[in-house]
């Protein structure tokens, strides 16, 4: 591939894609997080022992408190949109190259029951963009076919 | 804020935590694995987060073996960097060591975690990784990676010095016979420089026994100013030399045979600790081997030997008389960008004579020894006294 500016010389540009083959452990929290989705189409969040926040994603460790959150607990699967956007460029997933139909909508859902800042981000099924507001009641609607990842989760449905 | 020092201030590492080194930690997240040795040190120092305790985090990682873009933001839930200071060092944590105490002598902070991790077993291939250290047009294309070029390194070495495969293989077995003393080390199997020699070739003349594991772990330090040093510990170990130099980035500049840039990080770290004779200043050595010819080879950059002296220096025992790597070094297995900072907890655990069966009695003064990149471009020097 090269670039010609008129008059001046050619630019050489080198086109590549890097690939590195990875596997990533999921350990013990975050991997029961995503077993539960597979498994029993739950949304379990752990939960700060000494300040009482849910952690969403589930992490070792209480980011505020610096001690592990030990205790889980089942949120949702209804809540609320928090913040919400609605996306106009297709973006491919990075794994397969498929790009998602346009538009479509992103948002933050804080899920019932949840404690502190801990707002569940997946799609959101909104046939009609129109409705979309923060404060729309959502509910969690898992895929048929599960294999712990957030995949399982298939999008955020409106409560009509 | 800190209090202002001035020139002269010293600075302390008063507690070290590591997790075992493993090929394959598949249990857990790197952050689980961080985890483990922070909660180690604040227990160590009875510290917390925060106004009063810890205000600042030095973090060690990569981002290509992390496989994510600026990756110590992944951490900051561990460090105590949520909310707070953090800054990421993407080179060797024997360079992550000399951050940490700039923070201090710059009178930044008077206290200072530095926590380093890496999972090498996270990607397929460390060549795949390393080979992305290059740049895209030049040596890319030609394969270069660090296994690559440390057997450019280790061809014009050994043709310069004599150094042989055999003695390569001894550096192997002693490397085994220590990591058995040392409950974090990874390679303990014995094997016999039969056994060193017969395994495979990598990159001609490095075999897979003269060459680092794959290693998962991570290491976490409280680094403190003198003045809060003595509420932490009473063994604080002291840093009383600190130098690094870079070389250049093309291979073919340097002069791959000697030791460039290991010279003049020595020398400035020495100056400051004011070693004047290495050969029989430290009582406790260590090296960051990634393979087994650079132990000579930087052995004879920190000036424990002559120079193009180091075949003479392996057969004479130098390793075995001046405590070289009784850790088991690096060959027993660290992530490559941990190589340094496990030779600084080393001289730290050895310092303050916690070693064990490995312990060198009485030990006063120590030299811990890292290198980023390939083929050692950039080498640090820390020397530490208790």
């Amino acid at each position: 591939m090269s670039n010609k500016k008129e008059g001046g010389p050619e630019l050489i540009v080198s086109r590549q894609i890097l690939s590195i083959a990875q596997r990533f452990s999921t350990g013990p929290v975050m991997g029961r997080f995503l077993r539960e989705l597979r498994d029993n189409k739950r949304i379990m969040a752990n939960k700060c022992p000494k300040c009482g926040r849910h952690q969403l994603p589930p992490r070792e460790v209480c980011a505020l408190c610096s001690v592990e959150a030990t205790e889980w607990e089942e949120l949702g699967p209804e809540g609320a949109i928090r913040d919400y956007d609605i996306v106009y460029y297709s973006s491919p997933d990075p794994l397969t190259g498929e790009t998602r139909e346009t538009p479509y909508v992103l948002c933050w859902a804080q899920l019932d029951r949840t404690q502190g800042d801990a707002p569940l981000w997946h799609l959101l099924n909104a046939p009609d963009l129109s409705k979309v507001r923060r404060g729309l009641r959502v509910r969690v609607v898992f895929s048929e076919e599960r294999d712990g990842t957030m995949g399982d989760i298939k999008y955020f449905e409106i409560i009509e | 804020m800190a209090k202002h020092r001035g020139a002269g201030g010293r600075v302390a590492i008063c507690a070290v935590a590591q997790t075992k080194f493993e090929r394959d930690k598949w249990q857990v997240r790197f952050q689980g694995m961080l985890w483990e040795v922070v909660e180690k040190v604040l227990r160590q120092t009875g510290l917390q987060f925060g106004a009063g305790g810890i205000e600042a985090a030095v973090t060690v990682s990569d981002d290509v073996f992390d496989a994510r873009t600026i990756s110590d933001g992944a951490i900051t839930d561990v460090v105590g960097a949520h909310h707070q200071s953090e800054e990421k060092v993407a080179a060797d944590g024997a360079q992550g060591v000399y951050y940490a105490a700039a923070t201090i002598l710059s009178n930044h902070h008077d206290i200072v975690l530095l926590a380093g991790h890496c999972k090498e077993s996270q990607s397929a291939s460390r060549n795949q990784i390393t080979h992305l250290a290059f740049d895209p047009f030049y040596t890319r294309p030609v394969g270069l990676d660090y296994v690559a070029a440390a057997a450019l390194q280790a061809q014009a070495y050994m043709a310069r010095t004599g150094v042989t495969e055999a003695q390569l293989a001894d550096v192997v077995v002693r490397s085994r016979k220590w990591a058995r003393e040392n409950p974090v080390a990874q390679e303990t199997a014995a094997v016999t420089r039969e056994q060193a020699l017969a395994a495979p070739m990598l990159a001609a003349p490095i075999r897979q026994s003269f060459m680092y594991p794959v290693s998962d772990g991570a290491i976490a330090m409280i680094l403190a100013s003198e003045e809060r040093a003595a509420e932490l510990t009473d063994r604080p170990v002291w840093i009383t030399g600190l130098g690094n130099c870079y070389d250049s980035f093309f291979l073919g500049e340097r002069d791959l045979a000697g030791n460039f840039s290991l010279e003049r990080a020595a020398k400035k770290a020495y100056e400051m600790a004011g070693v004047t004779h290495p050969t029989d200043a430290f009582e406790v050595v260590e090296i960051a081997d990634q393979y087994a010819h650079q132990q000579p080879q930087y052995a004879e950059g920190l000036a424990l030997c002559p120079a193009r002296q180091g075949a003479k220096w392996l057969a004479d025992g130098g390793p075995e008389k001046q405590h070289v790597n009784r850790s088991g070094g690096m060959l027993a297995g660290n992530p490559l960008i941990l190589g340094g900072m496990a030779r600084v907890a080393e001289a730290v655990i050895q310092l303050r004579g916690e070693a064990g069966s490995r312990q060198v009695p009485g030990a006063k003064r120590a030299l811990a020894h890292g290198a980023t990149g390939p083929a050692g471009q950039l080498q640090t020097v820390v020397v530490l006294e208790n």
